[in-house]
């Protein structure tokens, strides 16, 4: 419910503010705030899971004993075992303190990821109507810190591939655009384009997994056919056998909703998507070159 | 036959059910293949439904074969699903070895199973209707063994729902017709025929392997009740009736994407007891499985059984299909990935099954070649 009310916030002083400057200071604020909410939730993380694998190690490492000294060494067994009762309850409680600090580090940092996508969309937007100049470069300047920012906090929470495409951004020639300001559109454009093109990389990389994995499936399932379908390997020794249910993975409340073809399916339609995506936004540079040079002569 | 015939209405009304959904029919992994195997039998077997006798304790076959699978999705809508799975073959042998004549037998098979899967908020439904029959012509004596054809028709639906994440517990009962159809010739085989109810509940624990992958790890536990019905064996107007009880357990490691492996164990003990005297044992098996990636373009696969069966009571007579005691069988596979949806395949196997009261066994090793077709639509 945060990221929703957070963007929205973030739309509405984009919105209303008098001044542009206004509202970039406004979204500026909300990021710098959940950048540090972020910032301490990963730390947080990062020190409950040091501490749980310190409990955990010294957990082991006791239940390893006693499984070697349990029949030899009766004294050293009765000492152990209310250490080792110990720990588990210690482990226990650090086990649940780590999943409840993952839940919170990955809470904030999607809505922070909201959060810079509102804001770098409003940076876009003020850097159109920018002269090249000192103002342009200082936008650009803080463009891209924050966009290094996004790509960091994305890279920690690892890769979660999202099959959605961001909005196209809202870039036009007006017919008061010098040819340099022309050439700037183009040249967010072309910067967006780049962006685009990166994330095919992931996406690439899962369906060639995919496919292998799929590939490989279907050559043990065609073997196993192929033994079937003759009854090779049944020996007449009766009994016959009760396999177990084919698992059902989203029957037990784990995800895996999507089978491997569904997934595979899904992932080529979005690869496709950027594709497009890329090639339009690249044309649409190029249209904006091609004007500027006809307004520059 | 009727019944058989009534079965596959059945799957067709259910499979035609779904003309709103026609938009989404769609063909997938579709494979043709075509093999050729050389066999070598040998062992003084006898199995009661295999009347014909040569004395030869040794056989050789050549093989070839062709097959063709599939499935047709039929729904595929977030809560419901319903697809057809086809498989038909065919094989014919040459052999050489008996004292008699050298046979030829050919086998014909195929089968239908659709899958109808219904999610709800409590959990899934999975109804599976299956039809299969299987042919063979000019089945040889012993020792090499062929198994006999058959009609079948079997229903199994499944109930299973989540109870903690990556925890599902499952109730399932399964019903299952086997007509063996036995030609006028050989009465011997309707001996075979039965009729089978399986009810049985278990618990699935589900681990998911490394993130951002489909690599995962399952382990069911799972008891069965059987009952079956041999309706043309027993005497004095009683037919032979099974009460079994069935403990099992099957563990997957499934690390495909993260170490190019998937691994299958399972185990079963059962506990038959019966209205013949004779067919009352304890019997256990255990199976393993396992898919090894052997570089980019090539895969092993590996499929083990181990069977072991123990009669309370003296034995004095062979069971009709169930001559053996013991049996064991290791096949594999090395597939090599040729292009896109063209395989290649080098096998190899053993098989050898038993009895103990008599000491009578037969043993097949085999080495086979295959091509597999893999088509895109």
């Amino acid at each position: 419910m945060r990221s929703p009310l957070l963007l929205a916030a973030t739309a509405l002083a984009a919105t209303v503010a008098p001044l542009r400057l206004a509202a970039q200071e406004n979204a500026l604020e909300v990021v710098e705030n959940w950048n540090q909410v972020y910032d301490a939730a990963y730390h947080n993380y990062q020190s409950k899971e040091g501490a749980f694998r310190i409990v955990d190690a010294e957990w082991v490492r006791l239940n390893d004993e006693l499984e070697q000294i349990r029949r030899t060494n009766p004294r050293r067994t009765r000492l152990l075992l209310p250490e080792i009762q110990q720990l588990s309850e210690q482990r226990t409680v650090a086990t649940s303190e780590v999943r409840a600090a993952r839940r919170q580090w990955h809470d904030s940092g999607d809505t922070l990821i909201s959060a810079l996508d509102g804001y770098l969309d409003l940076l876009n937007l003020q850097m159109q109507g920018t002269p090249i100049g000192d103002a342009f470069n200082d936008l650009l300047a803080e463009f891209n810190r924050w966009s290094q920012r996004l790509e960091e906090v994305e890279s920690q929470l690892g890769p979660r591939l999202s099959l959605e495409l961001r909005p196209m951004p809202d870039v036009r020639a007006l017919d008061t655009d010098t040819p340099v300001q022309l050439r700037n559109k183009a040249r967010l454009l072309e910067e967006e384009a780049r962006r685009v093109n990166n994330s095919l990389v992931d996406v690439e990389e899962e369906i060639d997994a995919l496919r292998r994995r799929q590939e490989r499936e279907r050559s043990s399932a065609d073997l196993q056919a192929r033994y079937d379908r003759f009854d090779d390997i049944v020996p007449p020794v009766g009994d016959p056998e009760v396999d177990p249910p084919e698992v059902v993975p989203d029957s037990t409340g784990t995800g895996l909703a999507q089978t491997p073809a569904q997934r595979l399916e899904r992932l080529e339609t979005f690869r496709d998507e950027v594709e497009a995506r890329r090639d339009q936004l690249l044309e649409q540079a190029r249209e904006f070159r091609d004007e500027a040079e006809r307004r520059g002569r | 036959m009727k019944r058989l015939s009534l079965t596959a209405i059945a799957v067709l009304a259910l499979v035609l059910r779904s003309g709103t959904a026609a938009a989404q029919v769609r063909l997938d992994d579709v494979s043709f293949n075509m093999g050729v195997a050389s066999q070598l039998y040998h062992g003084d077997f006898s199995a009661v439904t295999v009347p014909q006798i040569d004395s030869t304790e040794r056989a050789l076959a050549g093989a070839g074969d062709m097959g063709a699978r599939g499935t047709l999705t039929l729904l595929a809508q977030a809560r419901q699903s319903l697809r057809l799975d086809f498989d038909a073959g065919m094989r014919q042998f040459v052999t050489n070895g008996f004292q008699l004549r050298n046979y030829a037998p050919r086998e014909l098979s195929g089968s239908l199973r659709s899958t109808y899967t219904r999610r709800y908020r409590g959990g899934t439904l999975r109804v599976v209707p299956t039809v299969e029959s299987r042919y063979i012509a000019d089945r040889p004596p012993m020792p090499l063994y062929l198994p006999p054809g058959y009609n079948s028709a079997a229903v199994d639906a499944n109930y299973s729902r989540a109870v903690s994440p990556g925890l599902a517990v499952f109730g399932r009962v399964v019903g299952e017709l086997k007509d063996y159809a036995a030609p006028r010739v050989l009465p011997a085989l309707d001996l075979l025929d039965r009729r089978t109810i399986t009810p049985s509940t278990g618990v699935t624990l589900l681990f998911r392997g490394p993130s951002e992958t489909l690599d995962r790890t399952t382990v069911t536990f799972f008891a069965a009740y059987q009952y079956h019905s041999y309706p043309k064996q027993g005497g004095l107007g009683l037919p032979r009736t099974d009460d079994g009880l069935q403990a099992g357990s099957e563990f997957t490691l499934d690390r495909r994407e993260a170490h190019g492996f998937v691994l299958t164990l399972s185990g079963n003990a059962t506990r038959n007891r019966s209205s013949s005297r004779r067919v009352e044992y304890n019997a256990g098996r255990i199976r393993a499985t396992a898919a090894v990636e052997l570089g980019d373009d090539t895969q092993l696969d590996i499929a083990g059984l181990w069977a072991v069966k123990r009669y309370i009571h003296p034995q004095e007579a062979l069971v009709p299909g169930e001559e053996a005691d013991n049996a064991a069988s290791v096949n594999a596979e090395i597939t090599r990935f040729l292009g896109d949806g063209v395989r290649a395949g080098i096998g190899g196997g053993w098989i050898r099954a038993e009895t103990n009261f008599s000491g009578d066994y037969y043993e097949r090793f085999s080495v086979s070649f295959s091509l597999t077709v893999n088509p895109r639509f």
